[in-house]
């Protein structure tokens, strides 16, 4: 087994409702040693993936600690809950099969309940239901907003984060306030600007790396987490080939100035008003 | 005679059928159009977003633009798709939004829009369109336009004025210039 990088990648599982391909998503992880996973209520993916840890954790002999599993409370939960989020964290509880989840966080920040929900999960952590509070798809006004309200800080933020949407004000911010950052979307799927793009292609070059292994390491080596999804095995075990090189400050820079602002993951389209 | 009558009936009613179907796919891609795919809708920063009643915006030309215009749309459902949108608007503060509508058009919300809004919007409206409204949207639809075109009483002053304000705040708090056009 090699060494347990889990803190330091996690693999998402956003789109992966298909039992075969994310039980061999999650076989691969563990025969790298990656045990981090993110899930939603909306990915369908909770059950699924409760059912395969389990399963692979016996396989494995893998402690129930050496686990990370993020989970997220949806909009049409707050909503429909007005904020008492509590039975819908019973829920994914179950059906993950844990006792507790190492971070939850709120998926998209819609004002309504959401300081009452972001309460509750403070309740939550104290309960020991939950190991850490986290938000995602959060601009520094609304840390700001949330943190005055309630006096809760973050534990940990999750953001859509790539070399085309760097956020600098965030991770800034986060840095300051010693809140972690995590990054869905770290590759930017892969678009034409990524794939095309001249300045990964010389860095790739240079470390003898592909453009996605370049591209995580800048992301780890900027402080971020990266989470990211794929149905392909050889990319789970070429995305972790990352730990024997770093990037130097110049090449991190180059990337840096490849931001452009670019949103996959449409803020206002997702949560309007946001 | 009287098949004579029953084959005009059947033939009329034939035609009309047609017509409605006819009418209820056209308008069906007319929705579908107003659609916004996140994932294939690559084009993101623009410089300016056009939302609200028919506009004529040859004079935006040199620049990215996002236009959402519909035949009659209120001020308020304009807002509502403004709150859906506004992440299209490039960040730093040059981008622009014109909210072109007629001052009678107040509230109201067609259903092309509605069909399309996010659900907690269609939650907290209580306006979720049902398998029917989706399947067949030209009951809806013509019933809608008969009802905006039969508008004869303008919103008052304070009524108007209240929502306009509204808006202004919204934006400002997300550093978005706005630009409300009476037509």
């Amino acid at each position: 087994m090699n060494v347990n990088h889990s803190s330091l990648i996690h693999i998402g599982t956003f789109q992966s409702a298909n039992e075969p391909s994310l039980r061999e998503v999650i076989n691969a992880s563990f025969e790298i040693g990656i045990y981090s996973f993110d899930t939603a209520p909306s990915y369908k993916t909770e059950s699924i993936l409760g059912q395969i840890l389990a399963e692979k954790c016996a396989q494995y002999k893998i402690e129930r600690s050496s686990l990370y599993i993020s989970d997220k409370l949806d909009d049409i939960q707050m909503e429909e809950s007005k904020g008492n989020i509590e039975p819908f964290v019973n829920i994914a509880l179950q059906e993950l099969r844990v006792d507790y989840i190492d971070t939850l966080f709120i998926h998209w920040p819609f004002e309504a309940y959401l300081f009452k929900s972001w309460e509750k999960l403070g309740e939550l952590k104290n309960k020991n239901k939950i190991k850490e509070i986290g938000l995602c798809n959060v601009r520094v006004r609304h840390l700001k907003k949330i943190i005055k309200e309630t006096g809760i800080k973050p534990d940990v933020i999750q953001i859509e984060r790539h070399p085309l949407r760097t956020c600098d004000e965030e991770l800034s911010y986060c840095r300051v306030n010693n809140i972690s950052v995590q990054a869905y979307s770290p590759l930017c799927r892969m678009s034409h600007k990524i794939t095309n793009n001249q300045i990964l292609k010389r860095i790739a070059c240079t470390y003898g790396k592909s453009i996605p292994q370049i591209i995580l390491r800048w992301h780890l080596d900027t402080g971020v987490v990266p989470v990211f999804t794929t149905h392909k095995i050889e990319r789970i075990k070429d995305n972790c080939d990352i730990f024997d090189f770093r990037l130097s400050d110049q090449d991190i820079k180059d990337i840096n100035s490849l931001n452009e602002n670019y949103k996959i993951f449409l803020e206002s389209y997702c949560c309007p008003g946001f | 005679m009287d098949n004579m009558v029953v084959l005009l009936i059947s033939i009329i009613t034939l035609l009309l059928s047609l017509c409605i179907y006819i009418s209820n796919f056209r308008l069906k891609r007319k929705i579908d159009a107003y659609k916004f795919h996140l994932l294939d809708d690559e084009v993101r920063n623009y410089d300016i977003l056009v939302i609200g009643d028919e506009y004529n915006a040859d004079k935006l030309d040199n620049k990215l633009v996002y236009r959402n215009c519909l035949r009659y749309r209120s001020l308020y459902s304009s807002f509502l798709i403004l709150k859906e949108r506004f992440s299209l608007l490039r960040e730093d503060g040059k981008g622009i939004v014109y909210i072109p509508v007629k001052r009678k058009y107040l509230y109201g919300i067609s259903p092309i829009d509605y069909i399309n809004f996010h659900q907690i919007t269609c939650k907290r409206l209580r306006c979720n369109p049902g398998r029917i409204r989706k399947r067949i949207p030209i009951i809806s639809f013509v019933t809608w336009e008969i009802g905006q075109i039969l508008t004869f009483r303008k919103p008052s002053q304070s009524e108007w004025d209240k929502l306009v304000d509204e808006m202004h705040l919204f934006c400002n708090e997300r550093n978005i210039n706005i630009n409300i056009i009476e037509l």
